[in-house]
């Protein structure tokens, strides 16, 4: 079970993207942000084509590029979910993965709407 | 420096140009390994940066295209590691890589990556230099070094490396330009008690004994100099 009282965003991988951003210019911040969203959505889709496919390498590597985003931008949950898809990837089986897509579409929700508090903040 | 980095992973492919540009790095970002052996052909990286897997060509398979090149100069390759279980280092130091990140990189750790780089590439430059082929002068065995100053050989070695000399005289040359020297010196009744067989030692700068030179306590150079 998630523990959903914990922050979906890592805030000290945030407070280091922010100051990257204000060291090379204003838009990097909003900019990164903008592009884990989006990227993130496809992802999400082309996980979920995969597990309805059984096709598990491409499984492992759309949960592969989805960590490493995840970790990049201090989302760790959804990193470690995605982690678990890899596995199974890896691992050939994919009994267990639309399970595990459910709770990474839910953490993906809390990181959408941290992203947005963030953005007010900006 | 010059950065070439290959990550497919937009998020993180902008968080590593981002990192470096403000550390002053001049960065060319390109999201497949095709594309950054594309780049690489056109034109000289000191460095690249560059994930494991990637669509197309992924990291290996671009080190080892890169180290096929016959570049004059170096190129330190960096790959980025998320991979799970053990990865194989080992593989990838084969494949050319130099050094290796864990994903999400952090960025204390990538500029001292960076300077590790320029370190290996300095020493690089300068071991080129002394492996390269050097302008020498037919006649006086002078060197041309690259302020186009014309040095002798001993003094060019002496300012490239940590070599020093001690001159003295192989056989062959000793039998040619000392002993007739001294004897006819002898004859002449100067040096008289001077004689290989009782002045003569043997020395080399490391310190061991090298039967097939020979030195002077004076200076041979300097009185080969005078004969």
């Amino acid at each position: 079970m998630q523990d959903e009282s914990k922050s979906a965003l890592c805030k000290n991988t945030l407070q280091g993207l922010r100051e990257l951003g204000l060291d090379i210019g204003a838009s990097f911040f909003p900019e990164l942000l903008d592009t884990f969203e989006h990227d993130t959505v496809e992802r999400l889709a082309a996980l979920r084509s995969a597990i309805a496919a059984g096709e598990t390498g491409r499984l492992r590597k759309e949960a592969h590029s989805l960590k490493g985003a995840s970790l990049t931008i201090g989302a760790h949950r959804m990193a470690e979910i995605c982690q678990h898809l890899e596995h199974l990837g890896i691992a050939q089986s994919a009994e267990s993965a639309p399970e595990l897509l459910v709770r990474l579409d839910r953490e993906f929700d809390r990181v959408k709407t941290e992203i947005q508090q963030e953005r007010l903040i900006l | 420096m010059k950065i070439l980095i290959a990550e497919d992973e937009n998020v993180c492919r902008l968080a590593l140009v981002a990192s470096l540009t403000k550390r002053g790095h001049e960065v060319v970002a390109v999201e497949n390994g095709r594309k950054a052996w594309e780049a690489f052909k056109k034109e000289y990286f000191p460095a690249l940066i560059s994930d494991w897997l990637m669509p197309e060509m992924d990291g290996l398979a671009l080190c080892r295209e890169i180290r096929r090149l016959p570049h004059d100069s170096y190129t330190y390759l960096v790959l980025l590691t998320s991979l799970e279980g053990k990865t194989n280092y080992l593989e990838a130091m084969d494949a050319g890589a130099d050094d290796f990140m864990t994903k999400p990189f952090d960025a204390d750790q990538l500029t001292a990556r960076i300077q590790v780089a320029e370190r290996i590439l300095g020493l690089h430059r300068h071991v080129s230099q002394l492996e390269g082929l050097l302008p020498i002068c037919c006649s006086c065995k002078k060197i041309r070094d690259g302020k186009d100053n014309w040095q002798r050989v001993e003094n060019y070695i002496e300012n490239h490396s940590e070599a020093r000399f001690t001159h003295g005289y192989c056989p062959e040359c000793y039998e040619k330009y000392i002993q007739i020297n001294f004897t006819a010196q002898e004859v002449r009744g100067e040096f008289g008690k001077m004689t290989p067989g009782n002045s003569l030692t043997c020395q080399e700068h490391s310190g061991r004994r090298a039967p097939a030179s020979k030195s002077t306590d004076i200076d041979l150079w300097t009185l080969h100099q005078t004969i």
